[in-house]
């Protein structure tokens, strides 16, 4: 990913020190042309920050946090051109994560807009000395600004710690471009300083042993195609697993709701997969997974569903005239309340040895075991073939249950067909490296748009039961404000109503989804007797 | 980006010290701020140690010629910069005449900064021209010192008949008594009971005081090598009551 930034105006005026150099070394390059003056040293810290998915990075944003001395201040910037995009004073303020609510008002919109329901937590941190060296020409004006930083060290959020090289910076000042290529010309002659070849994001990542996009909630393992079927869903189970861990400390610390989002779906890949490749292990082995999958998404779905109510929240009051808004509040008071107890049930469930248990087990499955995988029927199939047969078989399901679809078919059958849905979509993420990118794409856009669909129905399905029974046990509480019943009914008839117009668009969503051209495609890609000639577009690549 | 005129019709009332000195704090605190030099005395480059001088003069400016950004100077402050004064600013009036909407151009002129400053601070030339009403339109704010005398008192007076006249209604004005000297009876009773609408003078008061005028032998803001002076106090009073009024 790093590589391919190209080195920037700015990286160009930062330079690497190498062997010995104190800031008199300094002094003596430049005390010729200018007349130079060391200032005292100072501390600085600069934090970077972003959300636990990267978000700001993928649109090739920066949040820096820069302290120096008692000062702060809080610059977005353009990483793969270093430009400074806003840059904001800011009062200092404690806690892990950056509160959007401190930032001021353009830089927070165009922050929220990338980040969404996303928190801002440090990433990286960098503390050390800055020893500045101001030029000045003969009528005493300061031309140009040197920046010596030394003492340096990087660090992540878990303490993790290292060195960080010397850097020389040049500011240049307004106005004195003249004077700045003349320093730049003087620094170039030197053998102890090298311009920096990556942003010093990227570098300060490094340093702690990361890299930035090193987390993402997608599936994207490529494997060798004609491995046996077991060692692929080993790779994909190892990697859910491990995607639920990295969300683990996030959820339980609840700094943002996609924590458990990501976390949930890890959970319900991870049963995905078990029950569509149940064949390549043995049953008995498989009946613990099950049952303990299950019993992890029952447990974590209270708490997401509390989540989504608060996400849309605003929505909801939206969907009330003005004047009712306010009389939902107390409903939110109410899921607020709630929201703590689901979570803290949660957070007993993760912390179980039911849970322990559950991930050794998994980890112990990961082992080569011989003997129990010549008891799975199709351990030993090759993945790529397996792939094709489970996606079509998956396909031709999916479009079984959803030609039987009226709009008025039972809300049932439309979440049967959701659930299809959302395990075709599994396979042909898991498998999407072994078929041609843009017509896997394609097929997934397309089926995307129809669980978009049925998604919003299962969400007005809930959701409307709940909130008759958010309702009564409101009511037990001794909640008494009527009007606040009297927008939770307004919105539970809104959400029938929503119902009943998702019912009559999934036809036409699914008469789209269901034409000729992708049917084709589908054939194409993964019908087992078409593709047993056809070679994989790519080449081996596990 | 917030932009802030110092402007009085009347000369040597604080105008240039008022801009110096605010911008200063305004940059301390961490703001880019950007000071443009208006008048063609050019004190408020000479505080900075910059040359009064532009490149193409005052007709490069007003026609365009290059942007405004080409022209600014870094002082010795970060995050504060300059527009230097040029002697050809004496004719910006005669110059603005020849424009169509001649009250918009200075606000025209300085839009492309928006991305780059959070405050401009306008340092004004005394007088009441075509360069003040331009000044006018282009300011957020007016910041007026005001010697606490009856002259003084009087050209506020004129300014915001002018400002009814032209239907500025979207400008604030903010004066403040400057160059206050409580041992004299008459600045004692105006600065105690501000005559006009009292709404329009902040609470802040700059005194009268040598420090101040020994700004010219450092070549620097007050508040940069006397911090804890009287007068830098009644500065950094004046800046946060203007900031909290800018809101």
């Amino acid at each position: 990913m790093t590589n391919l930034i190209p080195q920037t105006e700015a990286q160009q005026n930062c330079y690497i020190l190498s062997g010995n150099f104190v800031p008199n070394d300094l002094l003596s390059m430049f005390e010729r042309k200018f007349s130079c003056s060391l200032e005292p040293d100072e501390k600085f810290r600069i934090i970077y920050y972003d959300t636990f998915d990267w978000r700001l990075y993928r649109k090739d944003e920066a949040l820096v946090l820069h302290q120096y001395g008692q000062k702060q201040k809080l610059s977005l910037e353009k990483l793969s051109s270093a430009r400074v995009k806003d840059i904001v004073p800011l009062p200092r303020a404690g806690g892990k994560s950056l509160n959007l609510e401190k930032i001021p008002s353009n830089m927070r919109e165009s922050i929220a807009s990338t980040i969404e329901m996303r928190a801002l937590l440090p990433v990286v941190k960098m503390d050390g000395k800055v020893q500045k060296l101001l030029l000045r020409d003969k009528h005493d004006k300061i031309v140009v600004r040197l920046s010596f930083e030394k003492d340096s060290t990087v660090a992540s959020e878990s303490g993790r710690k290292q060195d960080f090289p010397e850097r020389i910076i040049v500011n240049p000042v307004k106005g004195y471009q003249a004077e700045f290529k003349c320093v730049k010309k003087i620094l170039s002659r030197s053998s102890v300083l090298t311009p920096h070849k990556l942003n010093l994001l990227d570098m300060a990542l490094a340093g702690i042993g990361r890299h930035a996009g090193d987390y993402s909630s997608k599936v994207k393992i490529k494997f060798n195609p004609n491995i046996q079927s077991v060692q692929a869903v080993k790779s994909i189970l190892q990697h859910l697993l491990s995607a639920m861990e990295m969300n683990e400390p996030g959820m339980i610390a609840s700094l943002d709701t996609e924590f458990l989002h990501d976390y949930r779906i890890s959970v319900r890949r991870s049963r995905s997969i078990l029950s569509q490749m149940k064949g390549v292990f043995p049953e008995d082995r498989l009946e613990f997974f099950r049952k303990e999958f299950a019993w992890l998404g029952a447990v974590t779905t209270p708490a997401r569903d509390l989540d989504v109510y608060f996400l849309e929240f605003k929505k909801l009051q939206n969907r009330l005239a003005p004047e009712m808004h306010s009389a939902l509040l107390p409903f939110r008071d109410f899921l607020q309340e709630q929201r703590g107890h689901a979570y803290k049930k949660l957070v007993t469930a993760v912390t179980s040895e039911r849970y322990k248990k559950l991930k050794c087990a998994l980890k112990e499955l990961f082992k080569k075991d011989s003997a129990a995988e010549k008891n799975a029927p199709d351990a030993k199939k090759d993945i790529h073939r397996q792939a094709n047969e489970r996606i079509w078989r998956s396909y031709k399901r999916v479009k079984k249950e959803a030609d039987r679809l009226t709009p008025d078919s039972p809300a049932q059958d439309f979440h049967e067909l959701r659930k299809s849905c959302k395990k075709l979509r599994y396979l042909l993420e898991f498998f999407q490296f072994f078929y041609h990118e843009k017509k896997i794409n394609q097929l997934i856009r397309q089926l995307k748009i129809l669980q978009d669909n049925l998604g919003e129905f299962q969400d007005m399905d809930v959701q409307n039961i709940a909130l008759k029974n958010f309702a009564k046990m409101m009511e037990k509480k001794g909640v008494k404000n009527a009007d606040t019943y009297m927008a939770m009914g307004v919105l539970a008839d809104g959400m029938d109503q929503r119902k009943k117009e998702l019912q009559h668009a999934f036809i036409d969503c699914y008469k789209k989804f269901s034409i000729k051209k992708y049917q084709e495609l589908f054939k194409e890609l993964f019908k087992p007797d078409m593709k047993q000639e056809q070679e994989s577009p790519y080449e081996s690549i596990g | 980006m917030k932009v802030l005129a110092s402007y009085n019709i009347k000369g040597g009332v604080g105008k240039t010290a008022a801009a110096v000195n605010i911008s200063y704090l305004a940059a301390h605190q961490g703001w880019r701020t950007l000071v443009w030099d208006l008048d063609p005395q050019g004190a408020a480059s000479f505080y900075f140690r910059i040359k009064s001088k532009v490149k193409s003069g005052v007709k490069g400016i007003i026609n365009r010629k290059h942007d405004l950004s080409d022209i600014i100077k870094g002082t010795d402050f970060e995050d504060l910069d300059l527009i230097p004064a040029d002697f050809s600013y004496r004719n910006m009036d005669l110059l603005l005449d020849d424009k169509k909407n001649s009250s918009q151009h200075l606000h025209k002129l300085l839009k492309p900064l928006s991305d780059d400053y959070d405050f401009i601070i306008l340092d004004c030339p005394p007088s009441i021209s075509l360069v003040s009403e331009s000044v006018f339109y282009a300011a957020d704010a007016l910041l007026v010192p005001i010697i606490p005398t009856i002259l003084s008192i009087r050209t506020l007076e004129q300014l915001i008949r002018f400002q009814k006249k032209k239907k500025l209604d979207n400008m604030k004005v903010s004066a403040f008594f400057s160059m206050v000297d409580r041992r004299k009876k008459l600045h004692k009773e105006i600065v105690d009971n501000p005559p006009l609408n009292e709404t329009c003078f902040l609470k802040s008061e700059i005194p009268y005081a040598s420090d101040v005028e020994k700004m010219g032998m450092h070549r620097a803001p007050l508040p940069s090598y006397a911090p804890q002076s009287r007068s830098s106090q009644a500065y950094s009073n004046l800046w946060d009551e203007v900031i909290l009024r800018l809101k």
